[in-house]
């Protein structure tokens, strides 16, 4: 085994044997130094495996164990790569012009060493962009699965298609023409230039996917916003309606001009009768009067000599939405409340500055009865402190004599 | 099939992957929908599609006087279905925490939405009004029964369909979205100002936290 072998194999045992640390740092996030652990942790970040996270005690993986663990699992799949085309192409052609110096020097081993950098290279950016690709093509076909509320799609949309259109532009740099003329132009030996064709090849096949990534991704975020603006006037229209109880839409299809959307019928009713003197039907029929004759409970015929029942042909008339005062003055306490950050606000003291005819008591009741009724995210953002007397006998029950609220911070 | 799609749109039913697949997949073919269009327009109707959407409904190709009281007959159902389903999809979002439509496709899970319900006093008081509305009118007092009285009402009324019988999983139809298009058109016919007034939440409900 030569040297590198024994080195590479070494770093890899390391692996093994510190594998149950390195899957915990791994789910984790973070190891921490205990007495059992301290000589396995200095070992594995002497090997560069681990690294020092916020506080001395704490260790990460470092970012290329971790990356190497997500793209083996396929875990936390990311599209976003640093894809600096000019400087990998600017990487390439500096190991280029080394392998062409090593050639003419003709030092075989030194030109061998700069075409694997090369061949390294040229996949590494190809692998790195497939994996782009795919990431992306997955992330529309689930409709950016990976997050759940529509807001977050939209955003991971918008900054998923920012990529995908910097990529293409990036893209744009590589000039297929220019390689091709550079190759013929050199003579290249055929080891470099068939690498170089290869990787032709495959980016141009990738700009032509990523270019129908770009315009599917456009069409999902159309898609998307339409529905945020479905949604968005869903719940306004649900306000519209709570604030106008007496609103009723139009009767548009009295209009001359019916619109498209309104000419649904409601259904026809298909009721068939019988055709007595079609004798391929006469079996069932007689099965069917005899089956009625035998029910127990005949169904009563319709009766249409019953007495009319007058019919109150008084106009419907609107009623004036009536706002109840002292929930628009809850409304403004918790307004106060919310607006004065840091302080807290006596409902008291309140219902004396705004001079409301109504009992302390009978008050603070119908405050604390609004604040339980809130919802959870509006409770969120206010604190309830409550000041009162034990009443005696009931465990935990109080006689509240003063409601505090403060914005929650 | 071909029976089945014309007796289904003629009774006045919107054909969507959910409630009807295979008659949805029917339709799917050009030859097929060109074959049931031309059926209808013997019947003075024709196959529609409802914009940008994968859902198949019958309407009358021409107005006139002999079916003028079908149509609104056909609006005032909606019109009078308006009011408590905007309310109950309102109440199902706030109740779901999420900012997506109820649109068809979508799954409503019975026991999910009432353990989310249950545990917000504001969202059982809603309950409460919406079984007094015409459309979910009850006498049923728990919230479990108010629920699953809803979401039968809203099955019978074609916005649900039900798979399995027995279970608690309703998925939504595209009579879903027919409505959400009646109330854009409402929006924009009546000048209700929607869009606005949800931007206006927006900003006032970020002014709020900032």
């Amino acid at each position: 085994m030569s040297f590198d072998q024994a080195q590479v194999a070494g770093l890899i045992r390391k692996i093994g044997s510190a594998d149950q640390l390195l899957a915990k740092a791994y789910i984790d996030g973070t190891l921490f130094v205990d007495e059992k652990n301290q000589h396995a942790i200095d070992s594995l970040k002497k090997s560069g495996l681990l690294r020092i996270a916020e506080q001395s005690d704490e260790f990460r993986l470092t970012t290329d164990i971790k990356r190497l663990i997500d793209r083996l699992l396929l875990r936390n799949p990311r599209y976003r790569q640093n894809t600096s085309i000019a400087k990998m192409i600017g990487n390439i052609a500096d190991d280029i012009d080394a392998y062409r110096a090593a050639l003419e020097q003709n030092e075989q081993d030194e030109a061998n060493y700069h075409l694997e950098q090369i061949d390294d290279s040229l996949y590494e950016s190809l692998e790195m962009l497939e994996n782009s690709l795919s990431v992306m093509f997955t992330a529309i076909t689930s409709q950016f699965g990976f997050v759940n509320s529509l807001s977050s799609k939209i955003r991971e949309n918008e900054r998923a298609l920012s990529y995908a259109q910097q990529l293409v532009k990036e893209l744009s740099i590589i000039n297929t023409k220019d390689c091709y003329e550079w190759i013929s132009c050199w003579a290249a030996p055929t080891e470099l230039s068939g690498k170089v064709i290869r990787f032709i090849d495959q980016y141009k096949s990738i700009v032509v996917r990523l270019v129908s990534i770009v315009d599917r991704m456009k069409t999902l975020l159309f898609t998307l916003r339409l529905q945020e603006q479905t949604a968005n006037r869903t719940r306004a229209m649900a306000q519209f309606l709570k604030k106008h109880p007496e609103w009723q839409p139009r009767e548009w299809c009295d209009e001359s001009e019916v619109p498209a959307l309104l000419k649904r019928n409601k259904g026809l009713v298909f009721n068939t009768g019988i055709n007595t003197k079609k004798s391929s039907q006469q079996d069932e029929l007689i099965q069917l009067i005899q089956e009625l004759k035998r029910q127990s409970n005949p169904i009563k015929p319709l009766d249409t000599q019953r007495d009319a029942i007058p019919v109150d042909s008084s106009e419907t008339e609107g009623i004036e939405y009536c706002s109840d005062y002292y929930e628009a003055q809850i409304e403004d306490l918790f307004s106060l409340a919310i607006e004065k950050q840091g302080h807290k606000v006596s409902a008291l003291q309140y219902r004396q500055t705004a001079e409301l005819q109504i009992k302390p008591e009978l008050w603070l009741d119908i405050v604390f009865a609004k604040y339980c009724c809130m919802q959870q995210r509006f409770k969120q953002t206010l604190d309830i402190e409550m000041d009162g007397q034990d009443l005696p006998d009931f465990n935990g029950n109080q006689l509240i004599t003063e409601i505090w609220l403060r914005r929650a911070r | 099939m071909f029976k089945h799609v014309t007796e289904s749109l003629l009774s006045g039913q919107f054909i969507c992957p959910t409630a009807f697949p295979d008659a949805f997949d029917y339709l799917s073919k050009a030859e097929n929908f060109s074959k049931v269009d031309a059926f209808l327009s013997q019947l003075d109707r024709e196959l529609c599609v409802l914009e940008g959407e994968e859902i198949y409904y019958a309407a009358y190709a021409q107005i006139d006087n002999d079916n003028r009281s079908q149509i609104k007959e056909a609006f005032s159902e909606i019109r009078s279905q308006l009011r408590p389903v905007v309310e109950w999809m309102d109440m199902v979002m706030t109740a779901m925490g999420q900012d997506m439509p109820i649109r068809a496709r979508d799954e409503i899970r019975m026991h999910k939405l009432l353990k989310m319900i249950e545990l917000e006093p504001s969202l059982c008081e809603q309950m409460n009004r919406l079984t007094q509305t015409a459309l979910f009118k009850t006498s049923k007092t728990t919230i479990n029964d108010q629920l699953s009285w809803i979401l039968q009402k809203l099955e019978q009324c074609g916005y649900l369909v039900k798979p399995n019988p027995q279970g608690g999983l309703y998925i939504v139809t595209g009579k879903m979205n027919y409505l959400h298009q009646i109330i854009a058109f409402l929006n924009d016919a009546e000048d209700l100002e929607l869009d606005k007034q949800a931007n206006r939440d927006e900003n006032q409900q970020q002014g709020l936290f900032s």
